[in-house]
This record gives C-alpha cells, structure tokens and sequence, in this order.
C-alpha cells in the first residue's frame, strides 16, 4: 500500500470530518473575483461600512502617507456571519447548493452578509483609536477616497493567479493616488502589502508599517489591568513584530504567558485562515485555542479582527466564560 | 521529513487528531502526488481527502519553527494548495 493510498483510508475512516468539494472552492473564487470586480471589496456588502469610521475626522489630504484598513475589522464580522449561513445550509460540502449559495451571496449579499450594527460601531471604535493615537504621535496621514481590500483573502486561500492579478489593479490605484507610504492596522494587510505585493508586483516601491510601529512604548498607557495575548501567527511568525507587541504592554499590566502556549514559535492559530472553506475544522481550532488561553487568563487580547471573530466563535463552541479585547481597545497614547 | 516533531505545534493536527492533518502527513501526500506526476500533465485522480488534508492547513507556520532540517513546511503545503486549484479548476 503507498503512502497515498494508506493515507487515504486514514483520511476517509475519520468519519467526523465533513468531505469539502471543490465546487465550494469554486465558487467562493468566484464570489471573491466578481465582488472585487465590482466594488474592491471581497464580498457583496454595503461599502459605506468600510469609510463609517471618518467622519467627522480631519486628515492630510496633502500627505503622501496614507491609513488603510483594507476594510478587514469592519469586513470581519461580515466573513463571521458568513461562515454562520455556510453551516447552516451545508454547503462546503459542495455539490449544486454550493454554487446556488455563492449565486445568492452575490445577488442578494447585501441582505445576506450585513454585519450587526453593534458589530460596526465596534470595528469604528478600534480604527478610532488608532487614528487617535497616532495623531496624538505627530504622525500625518490622509485616507483614499475609494479604498481597496488588499486581496489578502485570495491568496490565503490558494488563488495565487487571481492575486497576483487583483494585487497590480490596487498598486494601480495607490500609485494614482501617489501614495509613498502606508499604515496598516492589521497583520493580514501588513503581510499582503509588505512580503507579497513586492513578490508579486515586481514595480512595488511602498513603504508599509503597521501602527503597531509608530507606538513610543513610553507612551502608551494600557487599560486593562490583567490578560492573556492571542498573538497572530502572521505578526509573530513572519512579521517579527512578537517582541514589539511585547514592549508595548510589558510592565504597564499583569499579563499572562506560558513558554509554550503564548510562545512565539509554538502558540497556536485561531483556525481563521481555513473559515471560509473548513468552517467545522476552523471552530474545533478555534475552540481548543480559547480553552488553552483560559487556563492563563479570561481576559484574552488579540491584534487581529479576523482572530477576534474566530475566537469569539470559539468561545460559543467551547462553552467557556472569557473576555476578548483587541490591541487597541486596550491601548491609548496619552491624550488620545 | 519523518521525525513529526512538527505535529505538537499544529493545530489542525491537535484538533482533528489524524497523520492526515498534520504537517508530516501533508508533505507526504504531496512528495507522493508530485513523485505520481500531479500538477505536471499527468492524469493523476486525487481523492477528496487527499484534497483536503492539503486544504486545511492554516498556514501558521508554527511547524517551521519545529523542522530540525528547516523545510519551509507551511509555504510549501502553500505553493503545492495553488497547484491543486489550478490544475482542479480549470
């Protein structure tokens, strides 16, 4: 028996696990595709969710420097109650309700994908504060008009063509728009603009920096007085950013590590990469990593929106009581 | 490529407890798909837990940090999940 074969039949008497088809794959490919055909964004929504945050803010529309948020803490929880809707029809498993729930996404998304207003506000919040905070620095930056998600989703979930494709349509509208330099305010963007754009669009010339960067650790306060970090794989493997984070909370609270569970090399993921196609793998993930990070502490602090939705959805499935904060709900820069 | 020290770091591996869906079982299927030809014109047919074993990997990399020869396990799984869906969906 080769190694495939018996692989295989490892694979098929796991019983529990559901068979993905690549319909599925699919037709998300071609959900994603259309909708950033349409609208720069990922998914059928209400684009006005993604700019709701500015107003009544001032920026620099003079700056080469840009804040772009690639919409992902507002989009997050659109992706969440997506994945909800997924279960509940069954249909990554595949097969002809697949390709009529992508058809319907797409048709009647605005209506289908919606997130709670609750949901909105707090994403608004989190941008917010970071605006706030690095005003209060000194840092000068405008926004686009018409931004684009960074079509990080494409890429992580395999359709390397089609972002690579997408990836020079957004170098176009940032080179348009002359910006030098842009401020991300999430790993997955931070990654996408940093080590694939340049891999990808050869001319890439940008300089991108997390907010994360721009933080004086002198200065920033924390308000919670105990918690446990969730780090994003992205940020602590590939992104060097673990001590940085470190340094900015260090000393300021009582926080809760473990060599190996808040470790940098071994702490685990929240299962979010794989939520749009493995939504019952992704939740068994999701839920082993809350139980894991309860036994530090129930406050658990993320960086990353699209972590902060996996481990909620965690916290459902594991039953378990915990409080989950973002970096920068939890943050402030004096006199921001 | 046989010593699954990288299989206590991944969390799909933790979670589902199979070979199958754990980095050394990944490289494997792959090594083995690439040795029969997959991706390269050959009429290679792949069982749809083949498909996903490969599918469900998160990308973490927490099972490089682990590689005692430092094979670039997530990024290669990465590459190999591109190859399937162009050669699958075409």
């Amino acid at each position: 028996m080769s190694y495939l074969t018996h692989s295989v039949v490892l694979i098929n008497v796991c019983r529990r696990i559901h068979v993905v088809s690549l319909d599925w794959f699919r037709a998300l490919r071609d959900v994603i595709v259309g909708s950033l055909r349409d609208s720069w964004l990922p998914f059928p929504v209400d684009k006005s969710i993604c700019t709701k945050w500015r107003e009544g803010l001032s920026f620099d529309s003079d700056s080469g420097t840009i804040l772009y948020t690639s919409c992902l803490y507002q989009l997050a929880p659109v992706i969440e109650r997506a994945v909800a809707e997924l279960e509940r029809f069954g249909v990554t498993k595949g097969g002809a309700l697949a390709r009529l729930t992508a058809i319907g996404a797409r048709f009647l998304g605005r209506a289908l994908l919606r997130p709670s207003d609750e949901d909105v506000d707090r994403a608004n919040r989190i941008i917010r504060n970071i605006y706030g905070m690095l005003r209060a620095l000194g840092v000068r930056f405008g926004v686009l008009d018409n931004e684009p998600y960074s079509g990080a989703l494409l890429y992580e979930l395999g359709f390397v063509n089609e972002f690579a494709d997408y990836a020079r349509s957004v170098y176009k509208v940032l080179r348009d728009n002359n910006v030098s330099e842009i401020i991300t305010i999430d790993p997955h963007t931070q990654y996408t603009l940093e080590k694939l754009y340049p891999r990808y669009v050869p001319e890439f010339n940008i300089k991108v920096r997390s907010y994360l960067d721009y933080l004086d650790s002198n200065k920033v306060k924390v308000r919670l007085s105990e918690f446990t970090i969730h780090d994003s794989c992205l940020y602590a493997r590939y992104l060097n950013k673990y001590d940085l984070i470190r340094g900015l909370l260090r000393g300021k609270a009582d926080i809760k590590e473990d060599p190996v569970i808040t470790g940098r090399d071994t702490s685990h993921c929240c299962g979010g990469p794989i939520e749009s196609t493995y939504p019952e793998i992704a939740g068994r993930v999701a839920s082993n990593r809350v139980r894991e990070l309860v036994r530090l502490s129930r406050n658990i602090v993320t960086q990353c929106p699209i972590c902060y939705v996996n481990l909620r959805r965690g916290i459902k499935l594991s039953v378990v009581e915990a409080n989950l904060f973002d970096i920068a709900e939890v943050i402030e820069v004096g006199g921001s | 490529m046989y010593c699954g020290f990288c299989e206590f770091a991944c969390p799909t591996f933790n979670a589902l407890r199979s070979r199958s869906y754990g980095p050394r079982g990944r490289v494997n299927l792959i090594k083995t798909l690439i040795e029969d030809g997959f991706g390269q014109g050959r009429d290679v047919k792949i069982d749809a837990g083949v498909i996903n074993s490969i599918m469900t990997c998160l990308h973490c990399a927490a099972c490089d940090t682990q590689c005692p020869a430092g094979i670039k396990i997530a990024d290669a799984i990465h590459s190999f999940k591109a190859i399937i869906l162009q050669a699958m969906l075409k």
